[in-house]
């Protein structure tokens, strides 16, 4: 095996390895930069991405909880616009709701529910909207966010407007009912 | 009949040459009119998918007066074209026609406009591309079979960054509204668009300034996405005026539409509501732009000042200066309506943000007094709340 050929080889392996998997949960799962913890039930799936963590208690298209941590004075996906330092809840939740509106994925899209919530000990939000996925399936879907000194932290559990939203829902919302941020990150 | 079997089978043969020549013609025939037809279908799909999708802006008033404009600039003789306009919810600066008469035209780029005769130069521009049937022969110029398919691959490929829109547009609509034709076909447009509105007896020295308007709007805020719409990207706008700016000629003395009191009245509401799109995409430029053309020109209307203030709001978060200003304007409306909830509102959650809780209490409390169930009522509820229990610990 000449250099190069071992080079390559070594490239793809890397690659793979580094390529995002799904893990299943063992007890809970710790977002490494802000040290949260997301207490999933035991057997569930994860996969960490960069400033997200994806959740699933069977397979993503029956339910799929997302965990972001949106950095302030970064302009959001699809609105442009951009979360500030300690958002008042109802505008954070009005930033997030713009920001799916203008998402073509989620076409019908429309708030069912927009009221306070309190996530980790912080004044929160908390949306329920439904929407008809690309593939045009009814889609249900739990918003729950906060905003801090340094970002944003949004929860997101979609999943099929039949059958799999409730029967997931109370896991979920027992998952971010635990939500801990540790003192030193929460600023 | 089996005596001649030589002429016979001659006589065949004849009659199969011949019918194969007919049939050969008429394949070739079939072909040349099964293209446009099919752009034609197409057209039609793609723009059932547009009217379904929840984009189109719904005034009724704004559509007919559209409609009429569309129909004295096109004039008489278009068919089989049916000019139509509808009005997409979208910012960006854009307008296309469909090869069938049905143009788009974005509400960003209709409430950049200060006249009809600025609109009859758009319509002038965008029918010609209908009525010269620049679409189907866009597709024929293509070399090759090969040429055509790729040229339809663009058009189904790279779109997921322009937006909403876009996502929408299929291989025509791509081509009309992001791509453009050629620099010829384009010319061609400006000419015969020019005749047109010219015809229809508008003020043709507002043909450039349109596009001076459109860009000197996109200086102010460049599209977001690497790929912008047609009348979006500079070297396609600069094109525009130097055509028309030519077809002047002689007659590019000073001369004005003057104040356009019926398009000013028709296109009131489309402003208004754009500036709320604007705000919606983070356009705050612009928004603000279009917020002080709705003060000139609708002075006594204080909503416009709650989304002035929202701008300067979500633009300076942290500029002091513009956060006086914020709360000026509020008060401004609350000062000439104290009955405008909205405003009541705002300046008690400006004040709550600022900390300034004893200011911000009257307002949060007028507020739920004017809407007892609101749909936010939750929220302020847990404001007032807290800031009665501050006090109470005080």
């Amino acid at each position: 095996m000449n250099k190069l050929t071992f080079a390559l080889l070594l490239l793809s392996t890397s690659l793979v390895s580094c390529a995002p998997q799904w893990y299943t949960v063992k007890k809970s799962v710790v977002d490494k930069k802000t040290g949260a913890v997301l207490a999933a039930p035991t057997g569930w799936k994860f996969m960490e991405l960069e400033n997200r963590i994806l959740i699933t208690p069977d397979s993503p298209d029956l339910g799929l909880l997302v965990f972001q941590v949106l950095p302030v004075s970064k302009p959001m996906k699809f609105t442009k616009q951009i979360i500030q330092k300690n958002m008042l809840p109802e505008d954070l939740a009005a930033l997030v709701t713009d920001n799916y509106q203008l998402n073509q994925e989620l076409t019908q899209f429309k708030i069912l529910e927009n009221s306070p919530e309190v996530l980790a000990g912080t004044e929160g939000f908390r949306l329920i909207s439904e929407y008809k996925s690309g593939d045009g399936n009814p889609m249900k879907m739990l918003t729950v966010g906060m905003s801090q000194q340094d970002n944003a932290i949004v929860f997101e559990f979609a999943a099929p407007k039949r059958v799999y939203f409730d029967k997931y829902k109370p896991e979920i919302e027992a998952i971010i009912s635990k939500f801990k941020i540790s003192p030193e990150q929460k600023k | 009949m089996t005596r001649y079997p030589f002429f016979q089978n001659f006589a065949t043969l004849g009659i199969l040459c011949f019918g194969f020549s007919l049939y050969a013609q008429e394949k070739k025939t079939r072909t040349f009119e099964n293209d446009e037809a099919e752009i034609w279908k197409e057209s039609q799909i793609e723009q059932r998918k547009m009217e379904e999708s929840g984009l189109i802006y719904q005034d009724d008033s704004l559509t007919a007066y559209l409609n009429r404009v569309l129909i004295k600039v096109a004039g008489d003789e278009i068919n089989p074209v049916v000019p139509r306009v509808r009005v997409i919810k979208s910012p960006v600066l854009n307008a296309f026609a469909y090869p069938n008469g049905t143009m788009y035209i974005h509400s960003g780029l209709l409430a950049k406009m200060e006249n009809e005769s600025q609109l009859a130069t758009l319509f002038g521009h965008e029918i010609t591309h209908s009525t010269n049937r620049h679409a189907i022969l866009a597709f024929r110029s293509q070399k090759s079979n090969s040429d055509a398919l790729a040229f339809l691959g663009i058009i189904s490929g790279g779109f997921g960054l322009i937006g909403a829109v876009a996502n929408l547009l299929g291989q025509v609509g791509y081509m009309a509204s992001v791509s453009g034709y050629s620099q010829e076909k384009e010319k061609e447009a400006d000419v015969l668009g020019f005749q047109k509105m010219k015809m229809a007896g508008y003020t043709i020295t507002e043909a450039p300034k349109l596009f001076e308007i459109l860009k000197r709007d996109l200086d102010q805020e460049p599209p977001a996405e690497k790929q912008s719409f047609f009348f979006s990207s500079h070297p396609k706008l600069n094109d525009r005026i130097k055509n028309y700016n030519q077809l002047l000629g002689a007659n590019s003395k000073p001369d004005s539409a003057g104040v356009d009191s019926v398009f000013i009245k028709v296109t009131r509401k489309l402003l208004f509501d754009n500036i709320s799109i604007d705000i919606q995409s983070g356009r705050y430029n612009s928004a603000y732009y279009s917020s002080t053309v709705y003060i000139k020109r609708f002075p006594s209307d204080y909503r416009v000042y709650l989304l002035q203030a929202e701008i300067l709001n979500k633009r300076y978060p942290d500029n002091t200066d513009k956060q006086a200003e914020v709360m000026e304007l509020y008060k401004k409306v609350v000062g000439l309506d104290s009955t405008q909830a909205d405003a009541q509102k705002n300046l008690g959650k400006w004040y709550y943000k600022k900390g300034d809780y004893t200011g911000a209490l009257p307002y949060l409390e007028t507020y739920l007094k004017l809407i007892p169930n609101a749909k936010d009522k939750g929220y302020i509820e847990g404001y007032i709340r807290k800031i009665k229990t501050s006090m109470d610990s005080k």
